[in-house]
């Protein structure tokens, strides 16, 4: 029964984990999708994030309500992102986006130590955490002999990230604009000649995928009291961008279902003996998935033309 | 004899600098200087070792640290184990030596010691890199990137833990660090392993070797199909990077105290960035952008003697800064590829006094006979295609393909546009493999389904269990030791019982072969989209197709022995007579994509040509040709046949070049062979009229009423 | 209504076009044929703002829309159906065509009209709206490729090689289609490498190449055309 038990509460903590991948993750599979790149600076922007719900629920809404600290501090952290995120688009990526695949990612790395140093010059190197206060003891759920406990922090964190993907799979599925993303991504020249706007469109995906890992950032931290700091946005990208890799890149559901599993692989390996080479797994798992899919797991393997 | 004096001349002058160097590095440098000079070093090793995967053969690794951390752990600990084993020794018998004098004595007797660890090292390195380099180089360009990433931070991890893999190696210190190694290179050490490993380079870059690991950069597809392994050949980049790298991280562990953390992610990037900013191949551009990027963040130090408030992070903030500025200015980095050379130079001061290459195509000497001698055609069969079917995703490109040519003999392949000719050019070639159907070529099975013999099977399969079984172990003691139950065996017999479940659809066929076997035994190609390797010379294009009946090897073409010269020089000479042959040679030393249309379609076969085939297929070489063009090309092609013994068949849409040349013709449609005859056949043929005019159809033939029926079935299915 | 005035195009060194001179006229058929890499679907990639020509000027109604990015050259009625079809075949035939009526999106009763009058024109794509364009066959994937450009209401509508790849009775069925939308008013410039069914459609013609018009006449005329007949028409 205890290894039941145990078993459920590392698959809730996975699930948590994941999402917050999950979100992440899919605004690295929704700028590769129509611009070809990794945006390496994302998982920076999440970091910001992370800041920007500091200081909107300590500063600006620190007395109000938690609900009205959580969804306000919500909106800002996605705004505030996502302006980052059209801006880095504008100043940075669209000059070099003629020069080659090398220079693009040049360029983010840059951006990622622009952003990196500037908000450890801005804003400290050291760790910080808050909450937003008032959620209450967490859930106790008892089936029999069972007992589960649930973090009402952490169901919140899984509802607003599902509400947040639902959302934008609405967006891309059935929205125009949606649907000129889709296009953009399949083709950009073929979508040009349906009179679309690529490059409006672009920088949307910048902003919406900037946005959701500013949602990210306010969710993973503000609810959680975990420890944050500048330099975190390099590792949690990374892992983030392996989500994306390992469900498809490209592919939105690729990159929720990458996060999931990331999450979970975490969430087992931390709670096991193993648990000092956890952040080798996320590779080991990534790079056993490529060899058998080269293509990640729900992406498609496209035959070069001759 | 004279080429032996020179290289001595050579090593005895890098030797003179080194030592002359060090002098002044040791007697006037501030030890900040010092240091600085000696990251220089080592910057200049890793950058110029990485250029040779991400330069050279365009692939994208960014997990170099990774190699280097093997290497300064494999160094280090050899160094380690015998330093310790002796210091007592030494300090017992010299009680009054300062710990610097016991480490001089040790040094000194121990000479042997670096460089002997810093091969070790690399072939430890090497070995990893090879290891790696199978699974992972079948990905490309950011996915490989990802994996390279991953190995790196993975070899990070493991050695922070190594105490838990291997008890024993609890010397080297796990995450805290690798203390007790003697501190025993020096600028010397550095710099003549960087001397050494710029000149191997470049040996490498200017040999015919180098030119196919460039292929794979300028044009993959391209490069296969003349015959490069470019599998076997990026590993070899991988594994000879790998060693570069690992003798650097010996020279590290000999000078610095480093942690796992020393190697991570970060520490590749840089390398990365200096490679591109020096510009991708240059290893002029690496080396130098090595030295400027490792001085700059330390100059940038000195700012906070003046600024009072000067932060670290605005050290990295300036860094970050430039590093956006240069790639908004200069995306392909400061050198392009280009290297620095005295010759270059020379060369360009030449160009620059006087004679101007001249830019125009020369035109091509007509030959004299209009009418070349008929080729033999003899009786042997040599192509031979039954039941050829490509189907992709549905629709079916190819469907029942059969043809068979003649040894010698000069075929033509028509049809509209869609009808399937290039993916039969593309099966032909290895390119594709056929969904069902085979093709002999003189005899021997190239494509089809070739399945494994029973014991080779049975093997293969009894190899994934394994692994699979171990996968399934692994997974399920974490999770035995995560939910505190002992599921381990429960889930290796699931793994097992999958890998049994499913064995008997696995395993099966063995897989086809790869274009360049089809290379070496006698197929070349041209390309519809003609795809030359861009960025090299005409001369280059055509040396890579010799590159497949090279006789020498790897380690000849980084010590530029003799016979890499002799022969360099053997391909070279073929190389420009075929351009000769082609009217090409006064362009020899252009890049090949500054030619017209025509000329690099006559470019692509004389390259065709250099792997000496037997079959030569041409994909509408006439495309975007002139009339005179046209006609010279139809003397070519005949001639070739004959000089060169060839079976030609020709994929062509000008009918008076079709129509000229080939003594029998296929028509292609929809992806079946319509008709087959000599060109007087096929001009009178209805079902050839209706493809081209697309008119319906009077005559109620069979086959064209079924070809209707199943377009339409294919239609209803879809 | 749409005129090129020696139009140059390189692609890096190599010229692709030089000195294209041709004129469309409103209500027309006009037709390119020319040899593969004789610079016909060049020609009309520059028309769409795809590649930018070096020198040379394009006026379309008298505006000069040489340097216009495609997007907006859609919105003053230009649209094409490109070689090789290009569909989105990630997104189903309805969405396909949605994405055709992009410029007229906020004009949602114009757009279901103009969806109902493709499927009208192409029912076998009325019967498969809710699949995914991949799975089409070739046939119907140049049925949707022209349905498509066809969504945003064009006045000048280029065709490349809408007959690549088709069987025979599938490219009469194509034709037909071709000349029914010019007579609903659309005007059209076709590249085709079957010259002699495109000159039987069209009114007017050139001849295209290595990057030069070598011929221009009525459609007629070129039929009648010895060397036209010789290089293209395969007699």
């Amino acid at each position: 029964m205890e290894a039941l038990q145990l078993f459920l509460q590392q698959l809730i903590n996975g699930i948590q984990i994941g999402s917050v991948y999950a979100l992440i993750a899919v605004g690295y599979t929704m700028v590769y999708g129509v611009l070809r790149f990794i945006n390496f600076a994302h998982g920076d922007v999440y970091m910001l994030g992370a800041y920007f719900g500091l200081f909107a629920v300590t500063g600006l809404l620190a007395n109000q309500t938690p609900l009205v600290q959580g969804l306000a501090g919500l909106l800002i952290c996605m705004a505030a992102c996502g302006a980052i995120g059209v801006l880095i688009e504008r100043a940075a990526y669209r000059p070099i986006r003629k020069s080659g695949r090398l220079a693009a990612l040049i360029t983010a790395i840059g951006v990622s130590f622009l952003l990196s140093n500037g908000a450890q010059a801005l804003f400290e190197a050291r760790p910080r955490a808050y909450i937003i206060s008032g959620i209450g003891d967490p859930f106790k759920l008892n089936f029999g002999a069972l007992q589960l406990i649930l973090d009402k922090g952490q169901l919140i964190i899984l509802l607003a990230a599902i509400v947040l993907t639902l959302l934008l799979v609405y967006i891309v599925r059935f929205t125009t604009v949606g649907k000129a993303i889709r296009a953009v991504s399949f083709d950009r020249e073929a979508a040009s000649l349906m009179g679309i706007n690529t490059d409006t469109v672009i920088t949307l995906t910048f902003l919406i995928g900037s946005s959701l890992a500013g949602a990210a950032g306010l969710l993973s931290y503000g609810l959680t009291r975990n420890n944050f700091d500048p330099l975190l946005g390099v590792a949690l990208g990374l892992k983030a961008f392996i989500a994306a890799v390992l469900g498809g890149i490209g592919n939105i559901a690729g990159a929720v279902l990458g996060g999931l599993l990331m999450g979970l692989a975490e969430a087992f390996v931390g709670g096991s003996e193993l648990s000092p080479f956890r952040d080798a797994f996320a590779f080991l798992i990534l790079i056993s998935v490529l060899m058998f899919r080269p293509a990640g797991i729900l992406g498609k393997n496209v035959v070069e033309k001759v | 004899m004279r080429r032996l004096g020179k290289r001595t001349a050579g090593i005895l002058f890098f030797a003179l600098i080194i030592f002359g160097f060090n002098y002044a590095h040791g007697s006037y440098l501030m030890p900040y200087a010092q240091d600085i000079v000696l990251q220089c070093g080592i910057a200049i090793i890793l950058a110029v070792s990485l250029n040779i995967v991400n330069g050279f053969t365009g692939q994208f690794s960014i997990g170099h640290a990774g190699f280097m951390a093997v290497g300064a752990y494999t160094g280090g600990s050899l160094s380690y184990l015998i330093w310790q084993s002796v210091k007592e020794g030494l300090e017992k018998a010299n009680p009054g030596w300062s710990s610097e004098q016991v480490l001089q004595a040790f040094s000194t007797t121990y000479w042997w010691l670096l460089p002997v660890g810093m091969l070790i090292s690399g072939l430890t390195a090497s070995l990893f890199g090879y290891i790696v380099g199978v699974p992972s180089l079948r990905l490309r360009g950011d996915y490989l990137a990802i994996v390279t990433l991953g190995l790196g931070e993975i070899i990070r991890v493991l050695f922070e833990n190594i105490k838990t893999i291997i008890p024993a190696a609890e010397f080297m210190g796990g995450s805290m660090g690798f203390f007790g190694i003697p501190k025993i290179a020096g600028f010397i050490a550095v710099y003549a392993t960087a001397v050494l490993v710029i000149v191997l380079t470049r040996n490498l870059k200017f040999s015919l070797h180098g030119l196919a690991y460039q292929s794979i950069r300028e044009d993959e597809v391209a490069s296969d199909a003349m015959g490069v392994n470019t599998t076997g050949v990026k590993i070899a980049a991988f594994a000879l990077g790998a060693f570069f790298a690992g003798m650097g991280g010996a020279l590290y562990a000999h000078i610095y105290f480093f942690s796992p953390k020393s190697f991570n992610f970060m520490l590749s990037i840089n390398y990365v960035v200096m490679i591109v900013l020096g510009g991708t191949g240059s290893i002029t551009g690496a080396t130098i952008a090595a030295l400027v990027l490792t001085v700059i963040p330390e100059a940038l130090k000195g700012f906070k003697d003046y600024i009072p408030d000067f932060k670290d992070e605005y050290r990295m903030l300036i860094y970050a800064l430039l590093l956006i500025l240069m790639m908004l200015l200069r995306p392909q980095g400061v050198f392009g590829m280009s290297e620095l050379s005295l010759a270059g130079i020379r060369r360009r001061l030449l160009r620059r006094g006087g004679e101007q290459p001249s830019d125009s195509v020369p035109e091509v000497p007509s030959a004299p006979s209009p009418q070349p001698e008929k080729a033999e055609v003899s009786p042997e069969e040599i192509v031979r295609v039954e039941k050829c079917c490509k189907v992709f995703g549905g629709l079916t490109a190819v469907n029942n393909f059969d043809i068979s040519l003649k040894k010698g003999e000069l075929v033509g392949l028509i049809g509209p546009n869609g009808a399937g000719k290039t993916t039969v050019f593309n099966l032909l070639t290895g390119v594709y493999e056929p969904t069902t159907g085979c093709f002999r070529f003189d005899g021997k099975m190239m494509a089809g389904v070739r399945p494994y013999p029973p014991l080779q099977r049975i093997a293969l399969l009894a190899m994934d269990t394994v692994l699979l079984g171990l996968s399934g172990w692994l997974v399920g003691y974490i999770m035995s030791t995560s939910i505190k139950a002992n599921v381990t065996w429960a889930a290796v017999a699931i793994a097992v019982l999958i890998s049994l479940i499913t064995a008997p659809k696995r395993r099966i066929n063995r897989a086809g072969y790869r274009p360049f076997q089809f290379a070496e035994r006698g197929i070349a190609r041209t390309f519809q989209n003609i795809r030359l390797f861009p960025d090299l010379t005409v001369l280059q294009n055509v040396m890579i197709g010799s590159y497949i009946r090279r006789k020498t090897n790897l380690f000849d073409a980084l010590f530029r022995t003799a016979r890499m010269e002799h022969e360099d020089a053997q391909i070279e000479a073929r190389a420009l007579s075929l351009l000769a042959r082609f009217g090409l040679d006064k362009v020899a030393h252009e890049k090949a994509t500054s030619l017209s249309y025509g000329a690099q379609r006559r470019l692509e076969i004389a390259r065709a040509l250099a792997t000496n085939p037997k079959l030569l297929l041409l994909d509408e070489p006439a495309a975007g040709m002139n009339p005179q063009e046209k006609q010279d090309l139809m003397e070519d092609i005949l001639h070739i046949r004959q000089e060169f013994g060839l079976t030609i068949l020709l994929i062509e849409h000008d009918m008076t070049v079709v129509m000229g040349i080939c003594e029998r013709i296929y028509v292609l449609d929809y992806g079946e062979i319509i008709a087959e005859g000599t060109p007087e056949e096929i001009r009178r043929d209805p079902r050839v009229i209706a493809a081209y005019l697309g008119e319906e159809i009077t005559t109620t033939d069979d086959k064209e009423a079924s070809t209707g029926v199943r377009a339409e079935q294919s239609m209803e299915g879809a | 209504m749409l005129t090129l005035e020696k139009v140059d195009v390189f692609y890096g060194a190599i010229q692709a076009l030089s000195e294209v001179s041709l004129q469309v006229n409103e209500g027309e058929i006009v037709t390119m044929i020319g040899a593969n890499g004789a610079g016909k679907s060049t020609t009309i990639r520059s028309i769409s703002g795809l590649v930018r020509p070096r020198s040379g000027k394009i006026y379309f109604e008298g505006a000069d829309i040489t340097r216009l990015p495609p997007h907006k050259l859609v919105m003053r009625g230009i649209c094409q159906s490109p070689e090789g079809r290009r569909i989105f075949a990630n997104l189903t035939i309805l969405e396909n065509l949605q994405l055709g009526g992009y410029i007229h999106r906020k004009k949602h009763a114009q757009l279901k009209e103009d969806i109902e009058r493709v499927y009208h024109l192409f029912p076998r794509l009325r019967e498969r709206s809710s699949q995914l364009a991949g799975t089409l066959s070739g046939g119907e994937q140049q049925m949707l490729a022209i349905g498509r450009a066809l969504m945003a209401r064009p006045r000048l509508l280029m065709l490349d090689e809408p007959s690549l790849g088709l069987a025979p009775f599938l490219v009469q069925q194509i034709f037909h289609i071709i000349r029914e939308i010019n007579q609903q008013g659309v005007t059209i410039l076709l590249v085709e490498q079957n010259a002699f069914q495109a000159l039987r459609l069209a009114s007017r013609g050139y001849v295209l190449e290595t990057g030069r018009v070598v011929l221009e006449d009525s459609a007629d005329n070129l039929l009648q055309n010895e060397e036209v007949k010789k290089a293209y028409l395969g007699e």
